[in-house]
């Protein structure tokens, strides 16, 4: 009865993909399955009541021992992990996998008999340790490369600074001999020169005052994207540009609710400029309304006026760069202020009944504030 | 929960030669000097006297912990709870095992070095304290 009862834990120990060793309180074997077989290549006929540390030499390591003594004792399961002890159990070839790494439980193991024995399980962790260590490395490869990127960008921002300084300590001096130079024009012009004279003095005065514009388009230019976007109210920013002189007797319709949207701080001169445009082009506007149109993936925000609108034959080219008489932001910044935060912006009015822009912001990039 | 002095002594020696075992054991497996301190016995109702266990969960405060129970049952049903606030139990298995580069992740193989050193600290006391129950009692894995 007692053999029939070994012989069926034998067979069903032997069915697991663990490697499994029973031993007695006198650390003989009196199990050995067939996992622990194929791994090891010890056939159990041949390790049978012989001592562990006979067929398993890290056995006789005092410390393993005093270990598996604590199991005997009560203590419970005894853990060795992979990390602290290399392989305890012998395998067949070096070029195996199965078994290479091991971890290794000792737990109590009672059979009817009552004789205190342990199960040694063996569990297989070489491809989850092969995986782990894979894993931190390419986490650690990935922290190098984000500390590298850090280092780059420090040095970009550093680079970025010095050429703005360069070039603002530039542009500052050209301004002043530009001015000294218009300056000059204008006295030779009032000295009344006759024939060809004038007309070239006229012409020189028209090309400085358009390296003028130049260098006022090259600041506006070099202050986009040197800050983060931030959030900016619709409403907060058309009533803070729509104010001074430019906009009396004009009427602001705001509806846009608590719409907030994600841009570079120049916004607000964008929007200012567009107010403005409005104004000076419009020639008889009175009234200018700013709305949003809420749509499944985006938000439209339409700002129109009732002035002249927008001639047909010039309505391509107003954003192009250099396009208009003025000398403020133009159009063409206003497109790549908004393009910044993915914002796009086409016009969509009609000649005599008034201009009409329509600014697209693309999903993520605003929200209702209180929603 | 009344409990005579001359039992807690005897628990706290108990304890204290199974933390003293388990010392010994850290020291040879990581070949550096650990020392454990012998824990304060108190023997509380779990249920009724849940305010003599709040120090210890308020000197570890909304911190996440690393928590390892062995559970028993026989002649005593109950578990064994090692607490220790997540970075040091990180910083634990990373000293122990020499690891340069800090980590703020707890793997797989940490966990698995974290239950060997848990392991060790728990089964030697409670093979101490087995000195006086009758019958052996039945372990699950530590988890």
């Amino acid at each position: 009865m007692w053999d029939e009862k070994k012989s069926l834990i034998a067979l069903n120990l032997n069915t697991l993909p663990v490697g499994i060793c029973i031993i007695r309180e006198n650390y003989t074997i009196s199990l050995w399955n067939r996992t622990i077989e194929q791994w090891s290549g010890l056939i159990a006929t041949d390790v049978l009541d012989k001592p562990i540390e006979e067929v398993v030499p890290r056995f006789a390591d005092p410390l393993i021992q005093e270990r598996v003594r604590v199991v005997f004792r009560g203590g419970g399961p005894v853990i060795f992990s992979s990390r602290f002890h290399s392989r305890i159990f012998p395998i067949l070839s070096e070029t195996q996998n199965e078994g290479k790494i091991q971890r290794i439980t000792v737990s109590p193991f009672e059979l009817s008999d009552g004789e205190p024995r342990a199960m040694i399980s063996v569990e297989d962790v070489t491809a989850i340790t092969e995986q782990v260590l894979k894993y931190r490395q390419i986490k650690d490869m990935i922290k190098n490369e984000l500390e590298e990127k850090k280092k780059t960008e420090r040095a970009l921002a550093i680079a970025l600074s010095k050429l703005n300084t360069l070039s603002s300590i530039t542009r500052h001096d050209l301004n002043n001999v530009l001015t000294a130079f218009l300056g000059y024009l204008t006295f030779a012009l009032d000295e009344k020169p006759e024939g060809k004279i004038i007309t070239y003095l006229g012409k020189m005065k028209q090309a400085a005052q358009l390296m003028q514009n130049h260098i006022a388009f090259a600041r506006d230019y070099q202050e986009m994207g040197n800050s983060l976007p931030s959030w900016f109210n619709v409403e907060s920013l058309v009533r803070s540009s729509g104010v001074g002189p430019t906009f009396s007797g004009m009427t602001l319709n705001v509806d846009t609710g608590t719409l907030e949207v994600l841009a570079d701080p120049l916004i607000e001169k964008a929007i200012y400029n567009l107010l403005e445009n409005a104004v000076r082009h419009g020639e008889h506007t009175t009234q200018i309304t700013i709305r949003s149109i809420p749509m499944e993936q985006e938000v439209i925000i339409i700002i129109e006026d009732n002035g002249t609108g927008i001639p047909l034959q010039i309505k391509g080219r107003i954003f192009d760069r250099g396009f208009g008489s003025n000398t403020g932001l133009g159009l063409f910044l206003v497109r790549e202020i908004l393009g910044i935060t993915g914002m796009q912006i086409i016009e969509t009015g009609t000649e005599n009944i008034g201009a009409k822009f329509e600014i697209r912001v693309p999903t993520g990039h605003f929200k209702y504030t209180g929603h | 929960m009344n409990v005579s002095e001359e039992v807690i002594d005897g628990i706290r020696e108990l304890v204290t030669i199974g933390v003293g075992r388990s010392a010994g054991m850290l020291n040879r497996l990581t070949k550096a000097h650990v020392t454990l301190t012998v824990p304060e016995v108190q023997i509380s109702n779990v249920t009724q006297d849940i305010q003599l266990i709040k120090p210890t969960a308020n000197s570890i405060n909304s911190e996440e912990i690393s928590h390892i129970i062995l559970e028993f049952s026989g002649e005593l049903t109950g578990s064994f709870d090692l607490i220790i606030p997540f970075l040091s139990a990180l910083n634990l298995v990373m000293l122990l095992t020499g690891e340069k580069e800090l980590s703020d992740e707890m793997d797989a193989l940490r966990v698995e070095t974290l239950l060997e050193v848990s392991n060790i600290i728990i089964s030697s006391v409670m093979s101490s304290l087995s000195i006086f129950l009758k019958s052996r009692l039945l372990f699950q894995f530590p988890r």
